[in-house]
């Protein structure tokens, strides 16, 4: 493996980081306009877009207006779901014992929600503000992803071209796959109130960012292996 | 005010958190790096057969009925010349066959030395300290019984040792159940990641190897001018590892030394085993940084290097910290104003790409070993990391509660075997003096397995 291969990354990697910051803007913007659709698409009655300040400096982006009830005007039904919750994740830890400590740390986030939301029936969370904070975060992503990348896609490809590819393709496929999770969110945090929040930004935040990059990097993997057994001399030591 | 401080702490933690994990994150990133860039990887093999000294094997078993047979079998076919071979399996207070099995072969093979203890401490570390002071070989060979070692294991292994400063040698532990089940192939991935990937890159790299206590060789000189086996250690092989770095000996790491074993089928089986590392190796985390911080035969890398390896085990509560502080955050309205709270989160999270930047060296090593339907495996391996964070932490937890109201702690415990046994304790066609050894025209030893 040369040096220009490391050099290739870096410097596609470089020029992501650039357009993403000096198109932060528009980018937040387009991402809210495929957001638009698929809230549209699932239903979900928005009543306005409004203004966000994503970070300081930048021009805001928009925020979907939606109703989030508080914990005293949640339905019977999303109570239920959330015994149900528990329910289905004690089963699973009782049965799956490799799984046990992932859906444990899911019972007492959903335990202590359920606690937070009673004890403080009153508090609030803006379907804006989470839109807000999940720009904030999803941005920071797009940033440090195809760094991220360079190492998982470029560095062990047998191709350059092929790892540059991945690297695009999956920059573009976390911008939609990120849409696509806020508006999940959204909606079940219409549906059900707060309750449900602490483990579904867990779930669906950045370990969602970690799982599709790994299934991605699975896929990457199994077809270089294929290609380079039996010629590991030719990207050990050339291109 | 109390909100305020709360929300304080809570930042401090994350950051500290973040910060700490993400050195973790260079390191494995470097390590992964290194391993592909690396053209030529440091070896000793053009040297296997030239350097043939006295060796004695030592295998510790207790109650190894199902594999007792196919380890005696396997060395029996080991091409290394009998003449310098001594084996010593060391029965430790067995209630099986173990030790009928091991008697069969006696009888049969005069090089193997069997050393029944009905006496003293129990343990494995306790079981090489006796067997330590019968062994006459001047390298010591280690095989956990569980292991099959391929025929010219023992001459890789001894390779190394031609160079005077080498005290101990490591071989290449591969799973042999792989399809026993999900953990067990998610398992199979780690090991691959810890060897091909990073025990070969950190030895290409000049920093000492991780001498594993099984499939690894150490010179009995070596041993003796470090004082021996640390009988009060759950991980006596690491103990050892650090203990020859601080005494000027290297540790060489030798990957085309395979060797198959059982890896933990269960969780119930894991987690136990993985709570005995981290309590060992925590242990010699606190015996032994002043020292290699202080070490006139280490580098300044060497030691950070050291460092790392020794507190490796520290990232999961470091992590969970990160998580309940982030999760308090959640539920403070007003920790929601400042852009800090999602920018801390964002870091948090991509602390599982740090901490897993393992994948990169699974990735590697699959690829080197050619490895490609296990490597689908590899999103799955994050629930292998949930449930190691939780164990790790339980471990720790454990660990340093004993530590500061000096309570017993953790005993040795030996890792619980699955393989099935074939009626005559062998699961690959070692049954207990079933090999008839001849020399060959060649001159080597073979062994053929007698039908009668």
């Amino acid at each position: 493996m040369s040096s220009l291969r490391l050099w290739a990354g870096v410097a596609l990697a470089a020029l992501i980081t650039a357009l993403s910051v000096t198109y932060a803007v528009p980018i937040m913007e387009a991402h809210s306009r495929v957001a638009a659709e698929l809230m549209g698409w699932a239903g979900l009655p928005v009543t306005d877009w409004q203004p966000i300040g994503v970070f300081p400096g930048l021009e805001p982006a928009s925020g979907p207006v939606l109703a989030i009830p508080a914990f005293r005007e949640v339905s019977q039904g999303a109570r239920l779901l959330l015994i149900l919750s528990i329910v289905g994740l004690l089963i699973v830890a009782q049965r799956f014992s490799l799984v046990r400590n992932l859906a444990n740390f899911l019972i007492v986030m959903l335990v202590a929600s359920a606690v937070a939301n009673a004890v403080f029936d009153n508090f609030r969370l803006l379907s804006t503000t989470f839109g807000q904070i999940w720009l904030r975060q999803e941005m920071l992503v797009w940033l440090l992803l195809p760094w991220v990348m360079i190492l998982l896609f470029v560095i062990p490809q047998p191709s350059l071209a092929r790892g540059l590819s991945w690297v695009i393709f999956l920059q573009a496929y976390g911008f939609c796959f990120s849409a696509l999770r806020m508006v999940f969110v959204l909606g079940v945090l219409h549906h059900t109130g707060l309750i449900f929040m602490p483990p579904l930004w867990f779930l669906l935040g950045t370990l969602s960012d970690l799982l599709f990059v790994l299934f991605f990097y699975s896929l990457a993997i199994h077809r270089s292996s294929g290609e380079l057994w039996g010629v590991r001399d030719s990207w050990q030591s050339h291109y | 005010m109390a909100v305020t401080l709360l929300i304080g702490i809570s930042y401090v933690i994350i950051g500290f958190a973040v910060a700490f994990l993400l050195l973790y994150a260079i390191r494995h990133y470097y390590l992964g790096y290194s391993r592909l860039r690396i053209e030529h990887p440091k070896d000793s093999m053009e040297l296997v057969g030239f350097y043939m000294p006295r060796v004695t094997v030592l295998i510790p078993m207790h109650n190894e009925e199902r594999v007792a047979a196919d380890i005696l079998k396997a060395l029996v076919d080991s091409d290394y010349d009998w003449e310098k071979l001594e084996v010593i399996p060391i029965n430790d207070r067995s209630e099986d066959k173990t030790q009928e099995i091991i008697d069969g072969f006696s009888k049969r093979y005069p090089f193997i030395q069997p050393l029944h203890r009905t006496g003293g401490p129990s343990g494995k570390p306790a079981a090489l300290v006796e067997a330590c002071e019968r062994a006459t070989g001047e390298i010591l060979v280690m095989f956990d019984a569980d292991y099959v070692p391929g025929r010219a294991v023992i001459k890789m292994l001894v390779t190394p040792f031609a160079d005077p400063e080498v005290g101990a040698s490591m071989g290449r532990v591969v799973p042999h159940n792989i399809g026993g089940s999900l953990l067990s192939g998610l398992l199979s991935l780690e090991r691959s990641a810890g060897y091909q990937g990073v025990q070969q890159s950190r030895f290409n790299l000049g920093f000492t190897a991780q001498f594993g206590g099984t499939v690894g060789a150490v010179r009995a000189a070596a041993l003796e001018s470090v004082g021996g086996w640390n009988p009060q250690s759950l991980t006596e092989d690491t103990d050892l590892t650090f203990a020859l770095l601080l005494n000027g000996w290297k540790t060489a790491y030798v990957n085309r030394a395979e060797c198959y074993e059982e890896v933990p089928q269960t969780w119930a089986v894991r987690r136990r085993q993985l709570s005995r590392w981290v309590t060992g190796h925590t242990e010699c985390l606190h015996n032994y940084w002043p020292d290699l911080m202080r070490s006139r035969f280490l580098t300044r890398w060497e030691k950070v290097d050291a460092l790392f390896l020794l507190a490796m085990y520290w990232t999961a509560p470091m992590l969970v910290l990160g998580w309940v502080a982030s999760l308090l955050l959640f539920f403070i309205p007003e920790a929601h104003q400042t852009p800090w709270l999602p920018v801390a989160l964002a870091f948090l999270g991509y602390q599982l790409f740090s901490n897993q930047a393992t994948f990169l060296e699974i990735g590697v090593a699959s690829m080197l070993d050619g490895t490609r339907i296990r490597s689908l495996l590899l999103p799955l391996n994050l629930l292998n990391f949930f449930a190691n964070t939780g164990a790790i932490c339980n471990a720790l937890r454990k660990f340093y509660w004993n530590r500061v109201w000096g309570s017993g702690g953790d005993g040795w415990y030996k890792t619980h075997r699955t393989r099935g046994a074939s009626g005559d304790g062998s699961a690959f066609g070692g049954g207990a003096g079933a090999a008839v050894a001849t020399r060959s025209t060649t001159g080597l030893y073979h062994a053929r397995t007698q039908r009668d």
